[in-house]
């Protein structure tokens, strides 16, 4: 698999997205507040995703366990996404979907919409998403800076209110880390994460 | 935002407790509750007396389109558990539980069975029982209206015609004037929400309608509209301290609460959990403390009305907690939701997840609105009557532990003294601390009788 992607690393050509694979845990609270108080609960959320570019064409992939931290918390999760899309030197757009399946919910299945546009003016570039990162932030407005030589950087905001940021670090020999995070409030729901993630790949 | 993220991440760390961490014994519990904490049960007048009809006469012969009875097993309410003609046998009851309060209902169909056509003996046998209690140490809680209606209401459009405030504003009027002597605790309404969810949404109760948001929540917006004409009428007719506390009246609503929490962290799920738990459990106190009745279902109805006199309505805010729900977001579904429990925890007999913490969330949360908090309902169906003390001790600790972090909570009254005639169950589901033997309807003690005396015995006089 690594052999495989680093031929089509080696040779794509220059496009805005880049094929890559990613395996990563973090740590999702997710409530609710009400008269002050706020219902919630945290939960661990191992990730994978992976992204191939062919000739400009996308398509992604990823997966998302989330099991609640504390006893008697809320129901197992496995989410998958899938996307597909085109990547031009200055743009790109996915779009797909994110399916949770809760085994014990009812019904079990939640099927999501899930999209992200990127435009590049250079070193420095918007994205736009819904439904992005597996379906945990329903809108997003970032502004991206990079490659350089050490990474890559991404701040935005979180419609209504709410953050989100993540950074690339390059490890050398196409590995790096990457810290994605967020947190946002959207009427009484507030919802945040921290993602640390292992990537092999391009740093796009 | 730092400090949104570090609070959202810590709730990792807290723990929960669960029905299974609970031993048998009752130890100290009891002792953590303040002076002159009020300790008993609660029953509702058309699942205990016998005799009624009402609102429910017909329905509980009816059945569903599918041919299911409305009814489980067919049961009909008839004669109940007979406490029309057995008041002795309960008041024996609750002295056996070391009661200090008893929360019943004046059942409207009994005393006004046509428009203006009152029935004095029955009043004078609900004062006979106040007496009763009052001479035993036993503080009334009368509930005045308890899912039921007299059937002269319901064929003028229930709590469906606004109309319906001021017929409740009399039935009011009459029985505070009778009992003002002998009753300060009032609870005017019992759980607008359930009412209006169950018979119009889920249409298990009277008038059965189904997926019918709309009407389901004027009807809400209607008991409230009429709770504020009931608290007016009890402080202008009830002047006289009973209890001699310095309050001639304690009013409240009992408002029914479940923890709403999402199935999964979906920004849907929670974000509908959140819809829902603004809908049924926030918007009733709301109302209460600010006048403002504001009620929503996206896409269906929106209902924002500032009522006069609903602003300090109350002065106890009674909490009826049974359990908790996963939330799950179907917005297909008129609810927009399915509510579903987890697995492998303690489940009552009929499936309500036993979850302790939800109580000692819902006193911190609402001690915000500077109300003190009785709880007018807790229990659960146990037929094998193993889980009722565990689920008793769990829920006292809870209450204790509220008390500690500084919730104001002034008693406790156990859903339910006997088993009963419980709704759209029948009489299969029993929340009793007396079971009802068949043939001869004595009241039989359970084995909680004994731990719920000692809870009460440890209580500060």
């Amino acid at each position: 698999m690594a052999v495989l992607l680093a031929l089509i690393v080696a040779s794509a050509p220059e496009r805005l997205l880049d094929s890559n694979v990613a395996a990563g845990v973090g740590v999702l609270g997710s409530s609710y507040t009400v008269t002050g108080s706020r219902l919630g609960e945290g939960l661990l959320v191992p990730t994978i995703s992976a992204r191939g570019v062919f000739a400009g064409f996308v398509v992604e992939g990823g997966a998302m366990v989330s099991a609640p931290l504390a006893r008697g918390g809320s129901l197992f999760t496995l989410t998958g996404a899938a996307r597909v899309g085109w990547s031009g030197q200055r743009w790109s757009v996915v779009a797909g979907v994110v399916a949770q399946f809760a085994p014990e919910a009812q019904p079990a299945l939640q099927v999501l919409p899930s999209l992200r546009g990127q435009v590049s003016f250079g070193t420095a570039g918007l994205s736009l998403g819904v439904f992005d990162h597996l379906g945990l932030v329903p809108a997003h407005l970032s502004v991206d800076v990079g490659p350089f030589e050490n990474g890559r950087f991404s701040l935005g905001w979180v419609a209504p209110i709410g953050l989100i940021g993540s950074a690339d670090l390059s490890l050398g020999s196409g590995f790096g880390l990457r810290f994605t995070g967020f947190a946002y409030r959207l009427n009484n729901v507030e919802s945040a994460m921290l993602l640390v993630s292992g990537t092999f790949g391009g740093a796009r | 935002m730092k400090r949104l993220l570090l609070v959202l991440l810590c709730t990792a760390c807290q723990p929960r407790a669960g029905l299974d961490d609970v031993s048998g014994d009752v130890g100290a519990l009891g002792k953590g509750l303040p002076r002159g904490f009020l300790w008993g049960t609660a029953t509702a007048a058309h699942q205990i007396e016998g005799g009624l009809d009402n609102s429910w006469t017909d329905f509980e012969a009816g059945a569903f389109p599918d041919g299911r009875p409305h009814i489980k097993n067919q049961d009909r309410s008839t004669i109940a558990t007979d406490s029309w003609n057995r008041f002795d046998e309960d008041l024996a009851a609750m002295k056996a539980l070391g009661s200090t309060t008893y929360r019943f209902s004046i059942e409207w169909s009994r005393l006004e069975p046509r428009k203006g056509e009152w029935n004095d003996a029955a009043m004078q046998r609900y004062r006979e029982w106040c007496l009763e209690l009052r001479a035993a140490g036993i503080e009334p809680m009368v509930t005045l209206h308890h899912f039921t209606l007299p059937k002269w209401v319901v064929e003028a459009g229930g709590f469906e015609n606004e109309a319906s405030k001021a017929d409740l504003e009399r039935f009011t009027r009459r029985v505070a004037g009778n009992l003002k002597d002998q009753v300060d605790w009032w609870v005017t309404l019992n759980e607008p929400n359930v009412y209006a969810v169950q018979g119009y949404l889920a249409g298990i109760f009277p008038p059965g309608k189904k997926d019918d948001t709309v009407t389901q929540t004027k009807v809400i917006a209607n008991m409230l509209k009429a709770h504020a004409r009931m608290a007016v009428a009890l402080r202008e007719v009830d002047d006289v301290d009973a209890d001699g506390d310095g309050f001639a009246t304690r009013l409240s609503v009992a408002h029914h609460v479940r923890y709403f929490q999402p199935a999964t962290a979906s920004p849907l799920d929670t974000a509908i959990a959140g819809l829902t738990d603004d809908y049924s459990n926030e918007s009733i106190p709301r109302a209460l403390k600010t006048g403002r009745i504001l009620l929503s279902v996206p896409g269906a109805i929106t209902i924002d009305e500032t009522v006069p006199d609903l602003a300090g309505s109350i002065d106890v805010l009674g909490l009826n907690y049974y359990t908790r729900d996963m939330v799950r977001a179907d917005l297909g579904s008129a609810s927009l939701s399915q509510l579903t429990y987890r697995k492998g925890r303690a489940v009552s007999d009929l499936g309500w997840d036993l979850y302790p913490d939800g109580l000692y969330s819902f006193l911190t949360r609402f001690s915000a609105y500077g109300w003190p908090i009785v709880i007018t309902e807790n229990g659960l169906a146990d037929r094998s009557g193993k889980l009722r003390t565990p689920f008793l001790i769990q829920h006292l600790t809870a209450i204790e532990r509220a008390i500690r972090d500084g919730a104001d909570v002034r008693g406790y009254a156990h859903w339910s003294l006997m088993d009963n005639f419980e709704w759209a169950e029948g009489y299969d589901a029993q929340f009793g601390l007396f079971t009802i033997e068949k043939t001869t309807l004595r009241r039989v003690p359970t084995e909680s009788v004994q731990p719920f005396r000692a809870i009460g015995a440890n209580i500060p006089r």
